[in-house]
């Protein structure tokens, strides 16, 4: 117990981080026993109330309750980290493999164009996508995963080139073993963990990234319960009611401070290690 | 100057023209007719199939993308089928805009992020460098967007203290360009950090420390200066992100600078405005990374003979 105490207050950042991210997953999983109201059937009678027993964070325009689409925001907040990191990651991993196992042509050129694909600023680049595909959710997904696929790309591809000369594969080489086994079952695996730090470091940075296109209006569109396109309803009414822009953002902030402060802590744990 | 930044700047018209095409056939794709588009819906097909002719659109795309070059090469980027003003114009109009938030929202970010991370540096583990860590990893992770709308809330709306939107006065700049430094703050912050504290662990800092310097002129004169060029190649790496930032708080105050630009051509499928703005982002981005990595070489002779 002492030891286990002890562990934690040493891996401060990974414990609250885990908290965090762990209340957002029950959260967004548990949404519709959490609360009682729904989070998109108006009540016009109640535009605007203030925190109160019944309406734990108020409520907005149309007399909806803010806790209860906060609550519902943090699933799409979920499903934005888990699909873009999943594609993007899957994406990079087969580049960056493919160009260590391909051989210097394929390898210079796929990374060149990564290269150029970096040099759009990330916001860019999606409002460029957006605009081609129109907005909505799927296409917003679709956005945010192609901008970070450089980056997963990049990373893999320098993490075989090192492990290429190492002795094992090496021997594996000699044995016999072609590219495509040595790539999938000798390298991957090693170069797995550093992988899953960049995963958990650019969770909140996805998060953020969804959150600014909806609420340029781009994204998830109103009257969605997603945090960005929640405030992009609550920002006309800044100035006479802050409450339905408040919370939001709050939700926001926690959650992205959560994901990175957990990745922060998994860095440091496989910095160690 | 060394070969390696002889070849980057021979590079750069290379990548520049690959950007362009990129963009071009991107904005190609969109979903619609120019032509349509421009004439309006009402327009008797006649007259879209004229500005159809005028236009080349109905030419192979090679073709095109080469009249695109040349007209680009002489500052002709179309015409904005908003407000049927030349891109050219708009962009001469918004971009100094842009580019004056951007470097007040820098000068704060590194004014700010560099003395603090040296101090954090100093004395780690100290109060003030688990209240900088705090402060770093809260300014990356909070939305702009929302803390724009709090400052104003707050300093336009309750103090009145400053303006609430617009670019109309003097004091106008301040919210957005606050909002915009957070997230270089704590980028810039965390790696001058880093930087400092392994500068700090070396020989000559000691023997500076040995022969009695103050610790102030330390910090500042011998160890800032070796710990520059990372600092320096995070503050031209991240003026994409900057860029991506001001597209977001431009919204957010209504200034009205190429991201604002961009997004309401986002939304109206403004076509020429969306390749202007784009060409002009990933250009400066572009352009200033080779200047940081040029910099970087003057500050760091170890770095000028070749990789």
């Amino acid at each position: 117990m002492t030891a286990a105490l002890a562990w934690l207050v040493r891996h401060r950042s990974l414990a609250i981080g885990a908290a965090i991210v762990g209340a957002l997953f029950v959260t967004g999983l548990l949404a519709p026993v959490l609360t009682g109201a729904s989070p998109l059937a108006p009540d016009l009678h109640h535009p605007f109330e203030g925190v109160s027993r019944s309406h734990l964070l108020g409520t907005d325009a149309l007399g909806r309750d803010i806790a209860t689409r906060v609550a519902w925001g943090a699933r799409y907040s979920l499903l934005e980290v888990t699909a873009c990191i999943a594609v993007s990651a899957i994406l990079g991993t087969v580049l960056g493999l493919t160009c260590a196992g391909a051989g210097s042509l394929v390898d210079q050129a796929v990374m060149w164009l990564m290269d150029i694909l970096f040099a759009f600023p990330g916001v860019v680049l999606a409002l460029l996508i957006v605009a081609l595909l129109g907005p909505g959710l799927v296409n917003m997904l679709l956005a945010i995963s192609l901008f970070s696929v450089p980056v997963y790309a990049r990373l893999t591809r320098n993490l075989a080139m090192a492990l290429r000369r190492t002795g094992y594969v090496e021997a594996a080489e000699a044995m016999g073993a072609g590219v495509p086994r040595i790539m999938l079952f000798h390298i991957l695996p090693n170069a797995a963990g550093p992988i899953l730090v960049q995963c958990a470091v650019s969770a909140g940075s996805v998060i953020l990234m969804a959150a600014s296109l909806s609420f340029l209006g781009l994204g998830v569109e109103p009257p969605a319960p997603e945090w960005g396109a929640m405030m992009s309803d609550g920002r006309d009414y800044v100035g006479a009611h802050i409450l339905p822009s408040l919370f939001p953002g709050l939700a926001i902030s926690i959650a992205v401070l959560g994901f990175n402060v957990l990745g922060e802590g998994i860095r440091r744990l496989f910095e160690r290690s | 100057m060394s070969g390696y930044i002889l070849r980057k700047l021979a590079m750069l018209p290379v990548v520049l023209l690959v950007v362009s095409a990129l963009i071009f056939l991107a904005v190609r794709m969109l979903p619609g007719d120019p032509a349509r588009l421009l004439a309006g819906p009402e327009a008797p097909s006649a007259v879209v199939a004229r500005i159809h002719e005028q236009l080349g659109l109905g030419r192979p795309l090679p073709e095109q993308y080469a009249t695109f070059l040349g007209h680009a090469a002489r500052g002709d980027l179309g015409v904005s089928i908003e407000s049927r003003r030349p891109v050219s114009q708009e962009l001469a109009e918004h971009a100094p805009l842009t580019i004056a938030l951007g470097l007040v929202a820098y000068a704060l970010a590194v004014g700010v992020g560099v003395p603090g991370g040296v101090l954090a540096a100093a004395l780690p583990g100290g109060r003030w460098d688990r209240v900088f860590s705090a402060l770093t990893i809260s300014s990356v992770s909070l939305p702009s967007f929302w803390v724009g709308l709090m400052l104003m809330e707050l300093f336009a709306v309750r103090l009145q203290w400053l303006p609430l939107m617009g670019a109309g006065s003097p004091g106008a700049i301040v919210l957005p360009a606050v909002t915009l430094a957070l997230a270089p703050l704590g980028l810039i912050g965390r790696m001058t950090r880093a930087s400092m504290i392994q500068i700090l662990s070396q020989d000559y800092i000691r023997t500076a420390r040995a022969k009695g310097l103050g610790r102030v002129a330390i910090w500042f004169r011998h160890a800032l200066r070796n710990a520059l060029a990372p600092i320096v190649t995070i503050v031209g790496l991240n003026l994409g992100s900057v860029i991506g930032g001001a597209v977001v708080t431009e919204s957010v105050f209504s200034w009205p600078g190429v991201g604002r630009l961009l997004v309401e051509a986002v939304k109206f499928r403004d076509y020429p405005v969306i390749q202007g703005v784009t060409l002009l982002a990933v250009a400066a981005v572009v352009v200033v990374n080779l200047a940081a990595e040029i910099a970087i070489a003057i500050l760091d002779p170890r770095m000028r003979g070749g990789r």
